[in-house]
């Protein structure tokens, strides 16, 4: 009896720290998602379908110190995948005051390929550190600021070769 | 139009930064919209009388009444006998 609301304790407790979390992660996923494929509509996919596999893992990541890094990388490969199989058409124009050039840059950023998009979005959109975009794609600091140099390199190219 | 290609990178990701409406907003809307509605009605019909169950039934039948009436006005044709019938062939 005692064993049973002891374990009954610890489920609720288990139920209650998932709930919390991913509350406190939703949006956010949602809008690292939404910076790498450019189309909230995959976003939300993107980031159900890592906050679903959260949940499924539950008991191991309640375990781990930061179960949000955890989060942050299948995030960014659902939304990678996307990319890749281009599911997420780019059809959302940013809410920025000039339209053509926010299609200007949704149509440079597809010719891009996604390792460059996602190091745009997570360093220029999301504005994450480089110790940070490191962590998220377990890749030094170094290989961070050379990918990201190319990536922006390849991005004035492709500019230029729009206009 | 910018031409600074980084700056229109910046604007861009800046306009996906604005907050995202929930996916299913409309259907929560509707949602709720309908069940208030249907609370409304329950309130409305159970302050009428004292079993709610029957003013229902009844709200029902006179619904389905009102429906039904515009066909109900038709009359159905008068029933013509033959002997009455204009025909070319005595």
């Amino acid at each position: 009896m005692e064993k049973t609301l002891v374990l009954d304790g610890l489920l609720r407790r288990r139920a209650a720290g998932l709930e919390q979390f991913l509350a406190k992660h939703r949006d956010p996923m949602r809008r690292l998602a939404r910076s790498i494929v450019g189309n909230a509509d995959a976003a939300e996919d993107a980031a159900q379908e890592a906050l679903l596999q959260a949940s499924r893992h539950w008991a191991e990541l309640a375990t781990m110190d930061r179960p949000d890094l955890w989060l942050r990388r299948v995030t960014i490969r659902r939304a990678v995948s996307m990319l890749e199989t281009r599911h997420a058409a780019m059809d959302e124009v940013a809410d920025t005051r000039d339209q053509t050039e926010a299609l200007a840059v949704q149509h440079t950023l597809a010719k891009l390929t996604p390792d460059m998009q996602v190091l745009l979005a997570l360093a220029v959109g999301e504005r994450w550190s480089y110790g940070e975009i490191g962590q998220a794609l377990e890749i030094p600091l170094g290989t961070v600021a050379s990918r990201l140099n190319i990536a922006k390199k390849a991005f004035r190219q492709a500019w230029g070769d729009e206009r | 139009m910018n031409r600074d290609p980084m700056q229109a990178l910046e604007n861009y990701y800046a306009g996906l930064r604005a907050p995202i409406k929930p996916r299913r907003s409309y259907d929560l809307l509707i949602g709720s919209s309908v069940g208030f509605a249907a609370a409304l009605f329950v309130a409305f019909i159970s302050s009428r009388g004292a079993d709610p169950a029957a003013s229902v039934e009844q709200e029902a039948t006179a619904r389905i009444q009102f429906q039904l009436r515009p066909y109900a006005e038709v009359q159905p044709p008068a029933p013509v006998h033959h002997s009455e019938r204009t025909s070319w062939r005595v």
